[in-house]
């Protein structure tokens, strides 16, 4: 059985809190100790590597062993860091011959504190109600949220509620579901641990919700396509992508004019059928704009080796492996994209759905690029084809120019141009770095393209581009065009 | 099930007709870095308790010959004899059989031996999952670290000291007339023949003995050596820890090597050297080559504290068979405290033998972090110009002297946009392949790079620069060559002809 949640009773509470402050358990010096991405089996080198690292036994080793590596301490070591009366107070672990054993993972993460079930690495056996900590599914969720103001948002399946409290950031309120009633104990506490109010909702996918209009709808769902239902932070339990596909026709309702649905899936590849085209095919008739953004596609072998290595423990392995591909081939699954989804309600005609692929994932702070889209779009949309010409454009402040070439000749010969915004990078030939070198944020595209050398030419190089530019943040439109 | 015994195999080749025939089914099956590298997920053999050997399991499930191979090779995973015979071509059972690459029990085939491509050579060596004390290692990184810095120019005789499985004599023996090789282990002997024999490689000779024994009286024009040059408390692998304490293997290689290279000759290896308490790090490292009767250029690629090295090496080489590492690493920790260690350092070292080793005879230098593919040209190419600048000790002869880029050189222009155009914030000098020097330049020395054609002296360069920038030549002259001066070291800069008489 798993460990009932912990119980957020105030004055415990705020100390503990206070504890976690002031032992300065931080992320930054926790991945000083645990230096991986994953993490490490006990007894495997990197686990007795970070018990070597935490051997000092100063307060935050104590901490660090207690509340991630999973090693019960004792009353008197504890004492040093925090009274011990507090973690059981808070049902965050019991005493057993003046031992205190730990039930939850802590950890920091980007401000904020949450306690969460251990990982698969700590417990052999996984409890389907099992409350994770953020994932690498949920860091990339939260790279590609859109910071606008909302009046409302929704996290639906919130499991310990890290993005309801990120979300908490922008938003009015909030409200956290899951049909996990334990997550919603964990995100109550975590809420209150905090001090960011959330709503917490208990219930499967939107049905307490229907009255309610949400200005913003996140979804980290349980996505994975899997053959059973044993873990319901995993496995969404119906066939194939069908839970994906139920949460954007389902969320339609509730979404307020103008409001998005973003949210981490992933679709199947069905034998015989173009999987792009099925993927589109969920968005009929809705009254939404919708882009996926695709990070990547698996064959169903290598999507089993990464799935069931990430979410749960090792010995298990090879009997779930064969179980997980014996699904995919009665099913006929040739292979399984994941990717990211924006939708965007706008009630009335010519609604839009593309996928933009992505590769090597999510950069940071991708949330602006998906605004770009949807303006670039509606800019189209409202002005035509040649729109981008009858603006004026700047280029991104932060966007460099990147000239590689050899000495030669008394001079620099330049082989190779590359603009490049953060990781992102686009080949360039001499004609656009002139261009580009011409745009002054004030003139018209068309009218730069007039005093070029060869500006027609330029022209009908530069069409397929511009858009690509714009929307990849390459290139600015004035803030009143948006 | 019982596994063979750890040291009952060693594979042998009986004869070249078997060799090409092994080597025949190895190639057709595609077991080769092309094919390989991306089924392993890590390279490497990987350890049966991890994912990677589950993965590499599941990926080789379907039978074919190269899932064979890898199986057997790779996984060392027991496979039932039909099976084996079914997805191998006609014979190819009885051709690993008789050069005693599998064992059989109740019917399975058992791999005896790990098989590996490294730079297009096929390597056997112990399987690693057994780590016994006198086992033959698979081609270590640092292996691969020597044959990537070794000089590749065309030699008559190389010798590689403690060869192992033979890797580095083979990689020689493609610039070399003839290599010699020797080791302590006759296991690992064994095992370096195998792999010459199945690799077609002639010219090299292996010798049985310690270190230089087996070669006494013999000189070389070039040595290479990847030596166990771990700092450890104890001495438990011999890969590992060489038997002296310290660094004091390493240490002694340096000062007996010397002795069997030839005028002008060089020896290579990778080694680690403690710096105590109250040390300085390069006085530490010049000391153990003072008096060696060579030029000795060593290039720092690490330095660490002597918490992360224990970490490292424990991690790496005591993780097997639930040992208790938190434990092991207090002890290591307390060996180097006891020792008053203050920190280790890693060195590329290159020993140059001359009869008359000049003033400046050491040179410590930062090993870039980048490395991509061979740097051996490169290194030879600072050696080189140590030379080269000591020829033209003031300015006014290295005037008359003419240089040009390397041919690697690539230079790195970053602009921002500055609301009206492109705006140049940094220019970089790189080099392509090798090492990933970089350094920041000026306009000024950028148009100076530019003008170096290898044909035009110096002098006519500063002549022109000072034209070009309505200034005296006279003011020129020492900054630019001082920047000539460091720009050839770092090697972006190649001496060319000189012309002694070209300007008066």
């Amino acid at each position: 059985m798993p460990y009932p949640p912990p119980v957020a009773r105030t004055g415990a509470l705020e100390r503990f809190r206070a504890a976690l402050l002031q032992t300065g358990y931080t992320e930054t010096r926790v991945s000083r100790v645990l230096d991986m991405t994953t993490f490490p089996t006990p007894g495997s080198a990197p686990y007795s590597r970070a018990l070597f690292r935490t051997r000092a036994g100063e307060p935050f080793d104590i901490m660090l062993r207690l509340f991630l590596l999973g090693v019960p301490q004792t009353e008197e070591a504890l004492r040093g860091a925090m009274d011990p009366a507090l973690l059981f107070d808070l049902g965050l672990a019991h005493a057993d011959a003046g031992q205190v054993v730990p039930h939850f993972t802590v950890l920091e993460m980007d401000g904020l504190y949450l306690v969460c079930d251990p990982p698969a690495q700590l417990q052999p056996v996984m409890f389907s109600d099992t409350v994770n900590g953020p994932t690498d599914p949920t860091a990339a969720l939260e790279r590609f949220l859109v910071h606008r103001r909302s009046r409302l948002t929704l996290d639906l399946g919130t499991g310990c509620g890290y993005l309801a409290l990120k979300a908490a950031g922008w938003s009015d309120a909030v409200v956290a579901a899951d049909i996990n009633a334990r997550a919603l104990d964990f995100t109550v506490f975590n809420s209150a641990l905090n001090g960011v109010p959330v709503e917490g909702c208990v219930g499967d996918l939107f049905v307490p919700l229907q009255d309610r209009r949400f200005d913003l709808i996140l979804s980290n769902p349980p996505f994975l396509i899997t053959p059973g239902r044993t873990l319901v932070y995993r496995d969404g339990g119906m066939a194939g992508d069908g839970f994906a596909r139920r949460v954007v026709r389902e969320a339609v309702p509730l979404m307020a004019e103008g409001g998005l649905l973003q949210m981490v899936f992933e679709w199947i590849h069905p034998k015989g059928e173009d999987a792009k085209t099925r993927l589109a095919s969920w968005f009929d008739g809705l009254p939404c704009d919708a882009i996926v953004f695709h990070t990547g596609t698996l064959d169903p072998v290598q999507y089993a080796e990464e799935r069931i290595a990430a979410t749960q423990a090792a010995e298990h392995f090879d009997a779930t492996f064969q179980q997980w591909l014996e699904f995919y081939r009665e099913q006929q699954i040739e292979a399984i994209s994941t990717g990211y989804l924006a939708m965007r309600r706008r009630s009335g005609e010519s609604n839009w759905f593309r996928i933009d692929d992505l590769d090597g994932g999510l950069p940071e702070n991708f949330g602006p690029a998906v605004e770009r889209r949807f303006a670039v779009a509606d800019l189209l949309r409202e002005r035509g084809d040649d729109a981008l010409l009858s603006i004026p454009l700047r280029v991104a402040p932060q966007a460099r120019l990147l000239r590689v070439g050899a000495a030669g000749a008394g001079g620099f010969r330049v082989d190779r141009r590359e603009l490049s915004l953060g990781c992102r990078g686009v080949g360039l030939n001499g004609s656009l770095e002139q261009f580009l070198a011409m745009l002054d944020g004030r003139t018209l595209v068309a009218r730069i393209l007039e005093q070029m050398e060869n500006g027609d030419a330029a022209a009908r190089q530069l069409r397929p581009f511009l858009r690509d530019m714009v929307e990849q943040g390459f290139l600015l439109m004035d803030p009143q065009v948006n | 099930m019982s596994s063979p015994a750890w040291n009952s195999l060693v594979p042998a080749l009986p004869d070249a007709a078997s060799a090409e025939r092994l080597r025949h089914l190895l190639a057709s099956a595609g077991y080769d870095e092309a094919h390989l590298y991306p089924l392993l997920v890590d390279p490497g053999i990987p350890n049966p308790d991890t994912p990677s050997y589950r993965h590499v399991f599941h990926r080789t499930a379907t039978p074919s010959a190269l899932n064979t191979l890898v199986r057997l090779f790779v996984l060392g995973r027991p496979m039932p004899q039909e099976e084996v015979e079914r997805s191998l071509p006609f014979g190819s059972l009885d051709l690993l059989r008789g050069a005693k690459l599998v064992t059989e029990s109740e019917g399975k085939i058992h791999g005896g031996v790990s098989i590996l491509p490294y730079d297009g050579l096929l390597i056997a060596f112990d399987s690693p999952h057994q780590h016994h004390e006198g086992m033959v290692m698979s081609v270590s990184g640092s292996s691969l670290a020597v044959a990537r810095s070794a000089v590749r120019q065309p030699r008559k005789k190389v010798l590689d000291v403690g060869t192992g499985n033979g890797y580095l004599a083979l990689m020689a023996a493609r610039w070399s007339e003839q290599v010699v090789a020797t080791d302590v282990s006759r296991r690992a002997l064994d095992f370096a023949i195998f792999n010459s024999r199945l690799n077609g490689v002639e010219n090299v000779e292996f010798r049985a003995g310690d270190r230089f024994a087996p070669v006494e009286g013999d000189c070389f024009d070039q040595i290479l050596c990847n030596p166990p040059f771990a700092v450890t408390p104890g001495n438990r692998f011999l890969y590992r820890d060489g038997g002296a304490p310290l660094d004091g293997f390493c240490r002694e290689l340096a000062c007996t090597a010397p002795r069997y290279l030839e005028e002008g000759g060089i020896f290579q290896m990778v080694c680690d050297w403690v710096v105590r308490e109250d040390e300085d790090a390069e006085n530490a490292f010049q000391a153990w080559f003072q008096g060696s009767g060579c030029e000795v250029f060593a290039w720092r690629d690490d330095s660490r504290d002597p918490v992360s090295y224990a970490e490292a090496w424990v991690s790496e080489t005591e993780g097997l068979g639930g040992a208790d590492l938190e434990a092991t690493l207090e002890q290591w920790v307390a060996f180097y405290q006891q020792e008053r260690i203050r920190e280790i350092d890693t060195a590329y070292v290159l020993m140059r033998r001359r009869r008359m080793p000049p003033p400046d005879w050491f040179h410590l230098d930062a090993m870039p972090l980048r490395k991509s593919g061979e740097f051996g040209t490169q290194l030879w190419r600072q050696v080189t110009a140590r030379e080269f600048l000591r020829a033209f000790p003031s300015n006014d002869s290295l005037l008359q002297a003419a240089v040009r880029p390397a041919p690697e050189l690539v230079l790195k222009q970053e602009c921002d946009w500055n609301g009206g155009g492109w705006r140049v914030v940094s220019t970089h000098l790189q080099l392509s392949t090798g090492l990933g020097f970089d350094a920041e330049i000026d306009q000024r020395v950028m148009g100076l790079i530019a003008r170096c054609d290898g044909a035009h002296p110096l002098v006519d360069i500063v002549l022109e620069m000072a034209k070009a920038l309505r200034t005296s030549s006279d003011s020129l002259i020492e900054p630019t060559m001082r920047v000539v001066r460091k720009l050839v070291e770092e090697g972006f800069l190649v001496p060319e002809i000189v012309r002694r008489n070209a300007v008066n």
